[in-house]
């Protein structure tokens, strides 16, 4: 009696807990969704007249990425510009919108959940290429084709460029959102204040880089204690700091060469061995950054290049303003400056610039049947003017160069505006000031005043542009890349980083050896399936 | 008696000592490090300058980090998560723990066998998001509590504690007629109070740094913990990258600030349930 009592008064325990809890949640979905029929059926009936001839009413979900800076009191989902929005989306089409948000650091993995829990929100985002191509793949996406015909005409009119990467097998599964102002991956920098010491001229060609760098090392220019020619992190994700230079060895000969080596397999192109053996001879010299391997989060080479003891570096475009700043600050003067020297055999130059398209803006297949009041939503923002209000706010003014005005982070709470508003425009960045050079110079002098005056962005802007190329692009990713992709991708950084640092009589047996690691690792299958895609669509 | 010691013992001593304080510098220089960067300059720190202590001391990250749109609410938030989640989860765990004790309880061996098999046996996250799914715990609350309500490893320990106690006094109770009830409440739990501490901070802690269930579970972002928060803060270079986006989005000293702000509720709740957690844990453990 005693146990059957204890077993029954304990499972009482858990059964309450366990009421408790389903009727905790259960009354509080029913309320909220009971609240939210009455708001929109007086909605409804307010609207019913003048909506009538806008379509039926149709409630679309769309995810918005939270970083967590959305203003005190307010949420990403419901702010004053979500309410603009929605607002909009009524009076015009009749279509209301909910937002679902999703943490922008986890993005990718909670969007692969809720697709796969099929809870996902009728408009959904990334800018990952191969989850795109897996839910493509899969039949997990709606077909856009049609609405995109019928309703995308401001998508055509103003992003058309960017589209053809949603396109699989003829269907038009994503809409790209089109980045804004155009830009090369990755950009050189120079000590011109050096160069002028030295009494040298802005290199036009790496032998004149290299005459230069040896000149930096022999009479340090600076007089600094611990002279670095060129400066270079171990960073293991990225290539930015030796591509543009291993580029320029190598020569496509034509369209397919530059899809099959095109970015990351440009290291492993036919002449880009020569290209790593020149780095590797600078390196021997001293010329570039010692260990620079080990320093995998870059921590050195950011502090080298802020305390003002390099000469030359490669890095991501704009990405070293903020230090190219601080050093001017200390020596109060201007320091660096952008330089193209990495010419090709034939004196021209070829500088990769980032692809127009950003993000696959997708519709799920659940949602297949909001697909038309989808497109409508995103062809409305594809107008720069309504991705200008977006971004900057309706109440945003310009300034002399055509700019928008941001405000303060501060301004954007009090009005209770999230900080990055830029989230809610998904499908065209290219606003109108983005495509005018001195719009963009006047908001880099401005945003930076600390790089340099309006000439110095002028100049910069130039430079960075010379040799404008893009690698031909398309959405397919082979079975073999998306097998061994990210891994063989990883491998040729380290591949690079050895060669650079071993000893010249080591290079080429070290060479062979790691050229075969990769060739094992899958290499030579993703190479070979991507000449046969190439094959296959021309 | 250290005069009685060998000068082999006294050495083995030195080298042990010497040891561990090692190992807590190594340990501690990390935690040093975020401390003093939170309290340096943006610009001191984008020149490489912060090591242990900080250049151009200034408090501004903290209250930036406060201001900063959702952290504050957030953080407040998840201290009343982490407590209520704790609540919940001592209930539940007393719950089972105290019945399976019982060497008398009819079934108890299938029930015991079917929680254990829950520690080896996981069914991977898309299989667990259709459960919570199903029991429309989506975007709510209870999603962050529920399913992470009861944990085999520490039922078991609760319930090796309960085992430990001595069957008189059991019997003593019952014969100065106490039911199940008051016997749970007024001679078992007192004496396995500090089993109890530990385990509540195990679920504290677990509650606290737990991230995956409000990625995945929770959609408005009224609900993300301060945890969640803190990612976002820390990857945003990452993102930058694959946005195309230029400056860094966050400064290092308020990430830093951020870091340290959520540390700290741990860090002063540690040294006052401290003195229960090896005793807890060795309670359980030896009499088991």
């Amino acid at each position: 009696m005693k146990k059957a009592r204890l077993l029954k008064s304990c499972m009482a325990v858990f059964a309450a807990a366990a009421l408790v809890t389903g009727c905790g949640s259960n009354a509080g979905k029913e309320t909220t969704a009971a609240t939210t029929a009455a708001a929109g059926g007086t909605e409804t009936k307010a609207e019913a007249t003048t909506a009538a001839d806008k379509g039926e009413e149709v409630t679309i979900k769309v995810m918005v990425w939270d970083r967590g800076d959305a203003a005190p009191g307010t949420t990403v989902e419901k702010n004053t510009q979500t309410e603009w929005i929605q607002q909009q989306m009524k009076e015009k089409y009749n279509i209301n919108v909910e937002y679902v948000s999703v943490p922008r650091s986890s993005s990718d993995d909670k969007l692969n959940i809720m697709m796969s829990g099929g809870s996902a929100p009728d408009i959904v985002f990334t800018y990952n290429q191969g989850i795109f191509y897996n839910f493509a793949q899969n039949g997990g996406l709606a077909d856009l084709t049609q609405a995109y015909e019928n309703y995308g005409a401001d998508i055509k009119k103003y992003v058309s460029d960017a589209q053809n990467m949603g396109q699989l097998e003829g269907k038009q599964l994503a809409i790209m959102k089109q980045r804004g102002v155009e830009s090369p991956r990755h950009t050189a920098f120079i000590r011109k204040d050096w160069l002028d010491k030295l009494g040298m001229q802005m290199p036009k060609t790496k032998e004149e880089l290299v005459a230069y760098l040896e000149a930096v090392k022999e009479k340090n220019p600076g007089g600094v204690s611990n002279v670095i020619p060129w400066a270079m992190s171990g960073r293991n994700d990225t290539e930015k700091g030796y591509l543009n230079f291993v580029g320029s060895y190598v020569n496509f000969a034509n369209d397919k060469d530059a899809y099959i080596y095109s970015e990351a397999y440009t290291a492993v192109a036919p002449g880009a061995v020569d290209g790593i053996k020149k780095l590797n001879e600078l390196y021997n010299k001293g010329l570039i950054s010692k260990d620079f391997a080990t320093d995998t989060q870059e921590d050195i080479y950011k502090a080298q290049l802020t305390a003002g003891n390099v000469g030359f570096y490669l890095d991501d475009t704009e990405s070293t303003f903020d230090y190219i700043s601080v050093l001017n600050q200390t020596l109060g003067s201007s320091t660096y400056a952008p330089v193209q020297c990495f010419e090709l055999s034939d004196g021209s130059y070829r500088t990769t610039f980032e692809q127009r398209y950003g993000m696959f803006v997708m519709v799920p297949k659940t949602s297949e049947k909001k697909a038309d009041a989808c497109m409508k939503y995103l062809n409305w923002m594809a107008d720069p003017e309504v991705a200008e209000n977006i971004v900057y706010t309706t109440e945003h003014k310009r300034d002399e160069n055509g700019v928008p005005l941001k405000f303060t982070d501060e301004e954007l709470y009090a009005k209770g505006y999230p900080k990055t508003l830029d989230d809610l425009n998904i499908v065209n960045l290219a606003m109108d000031w983005t495509t005018k050079k001195e719009s963009i110079v006047g908001k880099w002098a401005k945003d930076y005043p600390g790089v340099g005056d309006t000439n110095w962005f002028s100049n910069f802007y130039d430079v960075r542009s010379e040799g404008k190329f893009r690698y031909p692009v398309y959405s397919n990713i082979s079975q073999a890349e998306s097998d061994y992709g990210q891994n063989v991708e990883n491998m040729m950084i380290e591949y690079v980083y050895k060669l650079i640092s071993c000893t010249p009589d080591q290079f080429d047996a070290l060479q062979k050896t790691e050229y075969d690691n990769l060739v094992n690792a899958g290499l030579q299958k993703i190479l070979d399936a991507r000449a046969e895609y190439f094959d296959t669509i021309k | 008696m250290a005069e009685l010691k060998s000068k082999s013992d006294r050495r083995f001593q030195l080298f042990w000592n010497t040891a561990f304080i090692i190992i807590s510098i190594v340990a501690l220089i990390p935690i040093f490090r975020v401390v003093s960067m939170s309290l340096s300059s943006k610009d001191a720190i984008l020149g490489g300058k912060v090591f242990l202590y900080p250049i151009e001391f200034t408090t501004e990250a903290y209250v930036r980090a406060f201001r900063s749109g959702s952290f504050l609410s957030s953080f407040i938030y998840s201290v009343f998560l982490m407590l209520g989640s704790t609540a919940v989860c001592i209930v539940m765990t007393i719950a089972a723990a105290y019945p399976l004790s019982k060497k008398n309880l009819k079934g108890g061996t299938i029930i015991m066998t079917m929680f254990v098999l829950t520690m080896y046996l996981d069914p991977g996250i898309i299989p667990k998001y259709l459960n919570v799914k199903d029991f429309k715990m989506i975007d709510t609350v209870w999603a962050l509590i529920i399913p992470e309500a009861l944990s085999a490893y520490n039922m078991i320990i609760m319930c090796t504690a309960f085992k430990g106690l001595d069957s008189s006094l059991y019997e003593a109770a019952k014969i100065d007629g106490c039911n199940e009830i008051q016997t749970l409440f007024k001679v078992a739990l007192p004496l396995v109070y500090p089993t109890l501490a530990t385990l509540a901070l195990f679920y504290a802690v677990g509650r606290w740094n737990r991230l995956s269930d409000v990625l995945y579970y929770v959609n408005s972002s009224k609900l993300y913990t301060v945890q969640m928060i803190l990612k976002q803060l820390i990857e945003s270079i990452k993102i930058s990258q694959e946005e195309g986006v230029s400056s860094q989005l966050v400064a290092d000293n308020i990430k830093s600030a951020s870091i340290v702000i959520s540390m700290t509720p741990m860090l002063i709740a540690y040294p006052f349930i401290q003195k229960y957690f090896t005793k807890g844990i060795m309670l359980g453990a030896v009499k088991g």
